[in-house]
């Protein structure tokens, strides 16, 4: 009997569970919905931008836009990294994609074509919202510090979306234990005074007995440093391989195609100096650093076990939120021309110019508001609004002339140097994949650049051509896709149809890449949306 | 036994198919159709939308060439080994409750036995994916607590695993490719499943008490009452946890993919069969290929419940 | 060992053992129960500190399960909704189904059955690829309603095997004579069926809702609005935070068995006797 009372009182209880949550759900997707009126629309925004102050910035930002529009809704979807790639596909293939995704992560060219909304014809008038500041009259392109060169997409010859923020990669530095261990608070300028840095930490490490590393490593940290310590010495390497329209990027595709060839391998002098200085450096990293994740390299660096660690701009308020001891900024030194034998191909300092705008925000065509989320997008890359960007998130803008937060100014970027060359994980997933796996035999202890060049060859090759493979297809398929309209067009201009030959010129002239960024009016562009 | 009924019964009784109707509905809409309709995929190269392009076998020959998918048979075959042998703590317990002479505390047992399932099991993988965490994890902490690291080591040198255990770095269990097949075994510990234990437990319950008394008149240990006594008269409930157990875990790929990702992890030493079809459908956008895979998948462990039903028969 | 011959007190002792062994087996188990609770009032230093023990009461940081909760509380309320939905409509058609196969062999049940029976032995590990693309189909993507029709789907097969067996096994006369008071097939169900599978109902139950509780994939790739959101999803998204304060992250863990902890606290004998009756006797 007693059993039975208990029993009750349980599905009671569930069942009472179970009625306030299907009300909840009730009220919020049918009649809070209702209430409101027909004229409520809603705008979502995706991105994987966790870091601290991101999402209070997108809040921050959408706030503002809802007090002038009170008839649009701005809900932000923060996906986190690991997943986003997933998220992205289940959702632009399963058409429920939000009206406003972050470009990067998970996207190839032909999504990008597929999928979403360029921004190309706009790019040349100037954004509504910045009327009444000094940029009043200035067209899009030119508002943002790159040119908007993140938004471009070299293979669709298209821009794709809109850069919130400016990202550098710098070194954080524990300013207590830097006074310790060398009474001073001067930050290594030079490659040397950096490795001189690392060799101290080692000595007072072992004299004080602490478990202190010089650098904080990670699978995710680490490459930021020996990725930019490759680039110092393959930039002439790839000026050499990978002629291209922009001098700022090799080309992916020239790279790989020119490895296949045999233009270049693993055994080439630069390559093998790259190699040769990567592990000079990841020598200092905490051993066994690239089986840790992001967030336990950011850990071991606050918990003050590591005297640097290098990171971008983008966590600077996480680590500086976490961090009990002050926090300095400087640039990541690389080895000056002539100064070692083993790397002799340094042409000097590295410019941040190859650091591009990032939190580029692009409109996908599955938004039912297109005109809406280009409002909004234009709103979040005005002057003011980046401004309150900055502010809020501590990161860098990416409109030109909005100044940088205090706690960022270390971040500003350097516009003067040498455009770099690439990294060996520069090919793609699988490319990535190769290297990632065999990237312990050049960092750790017993390793080596030879063991590390012989592990890597075996699958090297062939993880270069399932990349420039998949690449081809999709850049295929893109070409397929104009094909049909082309068809299309040629027979309605044929037919007279009077605006079908002024299209059919405009995309005969971008597609033979005559003109990148091709101009066209905002009535053909919208004639563009499937 | 169902009563057999005649043509007419039956057509008065017409309004029992509407029982089955709905039922019948549900599973051939999300059952049966989409694996038709995997099966009709798998022919394509097919990115999840409307188009798709026909390719005949060309999935088929490149999953055959495909050493990712291929290696990951070699992991969930270590997997399923080791899973056999996770079953042996549910069988322990079972024994050890059967054999309390108080029916009063083997009944309390068994609801104690259900309590660890009000954690729910995902809640008890991000647990244990915290346990495995180098800085903070416990696991880490219990080595370096009981003096296990010493001698793991001391092993790591001794026999040449390549510097994964060393004193004073912090052993990455996920991170390390050579770690994440031992994490995916010890993950669990002690491995009892509170369903497993009761199931066995109600096979013991039909051990009579005379056949312990007459083994206890012959001076029978323990272990050899198990092995002769209980062991024989559950073997079909083992049976049944084996063959679930097995078809769980072939197919299985949530618990690769919550620990390390969609990737594998590390290496992509965690790469499961049935991940790589959720990678490439839903990380590369090969949806087309994906079919195929899981075509593959499918076969593979329909021929080994086969085997299984076939070979391994239980006699009383 | 033992024998009948000994005296009470020595049997008792004798089984000493066995209760160690049980005890300690059970204790391990529910190490991670016991690491959740404890850390879930730590803060993240205090963890680092004191790592295995429970801290003093007087300093447990109670805010965090005030974080937790406001973390976790939306995804339980939709899980809730999902699992209790799909739980009661599984078995509500299951019973159905199960009735048509065990009360009369009606023609062609012979071929419907192995159509259920198939299942059981499918591996449907390809589905989820193209069940993606009927639910885009079905318009049903970023829905509740997909989870809950595939909770039920994906029950049937097992749920009508088993209350196939049981609704076999209930003597026939009972039918008969509600058949003769002009009872309708339903009212047999309701009447004679139910009253009797009580055990049986409320394993199966259990087990749905557990199923439900815990899948993660099928929720991962069909939700895009966070207020949908079931458990599963939450915690992965969860778990991908860069920065992530131990103690709140137990305590969300803690808020998401709530439900169970209830569900368990007043059903366990009934699970209990449920399984040990060996209803499921494969």
């Amino acid at each position: 009997m007693r059993e039975r009372i208990i029993s009750s009182i349980g599905f009671a209880l569930l069942a009472l569970c179970f009625v306030v949550a299907l009300a909840r759900i009730g009220l919020k997707q049918w009649w809070l919905p209702a209430v409101e009126g027909k004229e409520q629309v809603t705008i979502r925004v995706a991105h994987w931008q966790l870091e601290g102050g991101v999402r209070d910035a997108f809040n921050a930002m959408a706030e503002k836009y809802m007090e002038s529009h009170p008839h649009v809704r701005i809900q932000q979807l923060p996906v986190p990294e690991r997943i986003f790639p997933n998220w992205l596909i289940t959702q632009l293939v399963g058409g429920t994609a939000p009206d406003i995704i972050q470009i990067g992560l998970g996207m190839t060219e032909e999504r990008k074509a597929r999928y979403f909304l360029p921004m190309s014809d706009l790019v040349d008038l100037p954004n509504p919202y910045n009327a009444g500041t000094d940029l009043d009259d200035v067209p899009l392109r030119d508002t943002f510090f790159d040119g908007m060169e993140s938004s471009f997409s070299q293979e669709l010859l298209e821009y794709y979306g809109l850069p919130l923020s400016g990202f550098t990669v710098r070194m954080y530095y524990n300013l207590n234990l830097l006074r310790e261990i060398t009474g001073g608070e001067s930050l290594p300028t030079t490659y040397e005074e950096l490795t001189r840095l690392c060799r101290q930490t080692m000595d007072y490490a072992k004299r004080t007995r602490q478990k202190i590393s010089p650098i904080a490593g990670s699978k995710y940290n680490a490459p930021l440093l020996m990725d930019r310590l490759s680039s110092s010495q393959t930039g002439d390497l790839a000026k050499r391989l990978a002629y291209d329209f922009l001098p700022n990027r090799p080309s992916t595709a020239l790279l790989a195609s020119a490895f296949r060839r045999g233009d270049w391998s693993l055994e080439t002098p630069e390559v093998e100096a790259a190699m040769g200085l990567m592990r000079d450096l990841g020598q200092y990293m905490q051993p066994g650093f690239m089986q840790l994740m992001r967030d336990d390299a950011s850990f071991y660096f606050v918990q003050g076990r590591a005297v640097m660690i290098a990171s971008g701009s983008w966590d600077s308020t996480s680590i500086r939120q976490q961090a009990d001891f002050p926090v300095a900024v400087g640039p990541i030194p690389v080895p000056a021309p002539q100064s070692d034998p083993r790397w002799p191909y340094s042409q000097g300092p590295l410019a941040d110019s190859t650091v591009e705008a990032g939190v580029v925000m692009a409109i996908t065509r599955a938004s039912k508001h297109p005109e809406i989320a280009l409002d909004f997008l234009y709103f979040m890359g005005s002057k003011p609004v980046n401004q309150l960007w900055t502010d809020v998130s501590g990161w860098l803008p990416s409109v030109v002339g909005v100044k940088p937060a205090e706690q960022s100014k270390g971040f500003a970027p350097f516009l003067d140097g040498f455009i770099g060359g690439f990294n060996l994980s520069f090919s793609g997933a699988d490319g990535m994949r190769v290297y990632r796996n065999s990237i312990n035999r050049l960092v750790s202890p017993q390793g080596s650049v030879d063991d590390f060049r012989t592990d890597l060859a075996k699958s090297y090759s062939s993880a270069i051509a399932e990349d420039l493979r998949r690449s081809s297809l999709g850049a295929v398929q893109i070409a397929q896709r104009n094909d049909t309209l082309l068809a299309a067009l040629s027979m309605l201009a044929a037919s007279g149809e009077d605006r079908a030959s002024e299209k059919l010129d405009l995309l005969l002239q971008s597609s033979a890449g005559n003109d990148y960024g091709a101009r066209r009016t905002p009535a053909v562009w919208k004639s563009f949306e499937n | 036994m169902p009563q057999p009924v005649s043509k007419r019964k039956a057509l008065h009784e017409w309004k029992l198919y509407l029982f089955l109707v709905p039922a019948l509905v549900l599973v051939c809409t999300f059952s049966y159709f989409p694996a038709i309709s995997a099966i009709y995929h798998s022919f394509f190269r097919w990115s999840g939308g409307e188009a798709k392009e026909f390719i005949a076998l060309e999935n088929f020959t490149r999953a055959l060439e495909d050493p990712v998918f291929w290696g990951g048979f070699l992991t969930i075959g270590i997997l399923v080994v080791a899973n056999l042998f996770k079953m042996i703590p549910a069988i322990c317990l079972a024994v050890l409750i059967h054999r309390l002479r108080s029916d009063r505390w083997q009944y309390w047992y068994r609801v104690l036995v259900v309590l660890p399932m009000i954690v729910p099991g995902l809640v008890t993988l991000f647990i244990w994916k915290f346990f495995f965490n180098p800085n903070l994890g416990l696991l880490n902490s219990f080595l370096d607590a009981s003096g296990m690291m010493p001698v793991l080591a001391f092993a790591d040198r001794t026999l040449g695993w390549g510097g994964i255990f060393q004193e004073g770095i912090p052993t990455a269990w996920l991170g390390e490719p050579a770690l994440i097949i031992p994490a995916l075994i010890i993950w669990g510990f002690p491995w009892i499943g509170a369903v497993g234990v009761l199931i066995f437990l109600a096979g013991l319950q039909s051990i009579g008490t005379e056949v312990y008394e007459a083994a206890d008149l012959d001076g029978v240990t323990a272990f050899q009452k198990f092995l002769h006594i209980e062991l024989p008269l559950i073997m079909t409930q083992v049976r049944l946890m084996v063959v679930l157990m097995m078809i769980g875990t072939l197919q299985g790929y949530g618990l690769q993919f919550l620990l390390l990702g969609e990737s594998g992890g590390p290496g992509g030493a965690g790469m499961v069969p049935g991940l790589w079809m959720f990678n490439r459908a839903f990380f590369a956008g090969e949806f087309g290929y994906a079919c195929a895979l899981g075509l593959f998948l499918f076969v593979v462990i329909l021929g080994l419940t086969f085997i299984n039903n076939k070979y391994i028969r239980v006699d009383k | 060992m033992s024998s009948l011959s000994q005296p009470v007190g020595a049997r008792r002792l004798s089984d000493w053992p066995k209760h160690l062994g049980i005890l300690l087996l059970l204790g391990l188990e529910l190490l991670p129960f016991y690491m959740m609770m404890q850390i879930s009032v730590k803060t993240n230093s205090e963890f680092l500190h004191n790592p295995w023990f429970p801290s003093w009461p007087a300093g447990w940081h109670w805010q965090n399960y005030a974080e937790g909760l406001r973390l976790m509380l939306p995804f339980v309320a939709n899980s809730v909704v999902v699992s209790v939905s799909a739980t009661v409509g599984c078995l509500f058609f299951a019973l159905l189904g199960a009735y048509f196969f065990a009360r009369y062999k009606m023609p062609f049940s012979n071929i419907l059955w192995p159509v259920f029976l198939v299942l059981m032995m499918l591996p449907g590990v390809a589905n989820i690829v193209t069940l993606f693309a009927l639910l885009k189909n079905l318009q049903l993507l970023n829905t509740l309603w997909a989870l809950i029709i595939l909770g039920i789907a994906g029950g049937q097969v097992f749920c009508i095997y088993v209350l196939r067996n049981f609704i076999e096994d209930i003597p026939k006369d009972l039918f008969e004579a509600a058949e003769m008071d002009g009872a309708t097939h339903f009212a047999q169900l309701v009447n004679v069926v139910i009253p009797m599978s009580g055990p049986i109902l409320g394993t199966l139950a259990i087990l749905q809702f557990l199923g439900s509780w815990n899948d993660f994939l099928m929720p991962l790739i069909v939700l895009r609005d966070p207020e949908l959101f079931t458990i599963g999803v939450g915690l992965i998204y969860l778990d991908g935070e860069y920065v992530k304060d131990w103690g709140k992250m137990m305590a969300a863990f803690f808020v998401a068995s709530v439900p169970l902890i209830i569900i368990f606290l007043f059903t366990m004998k009934l699970f209990v006797r449920g399984l040990a009756s060996g209803a499921l006797k494969g």
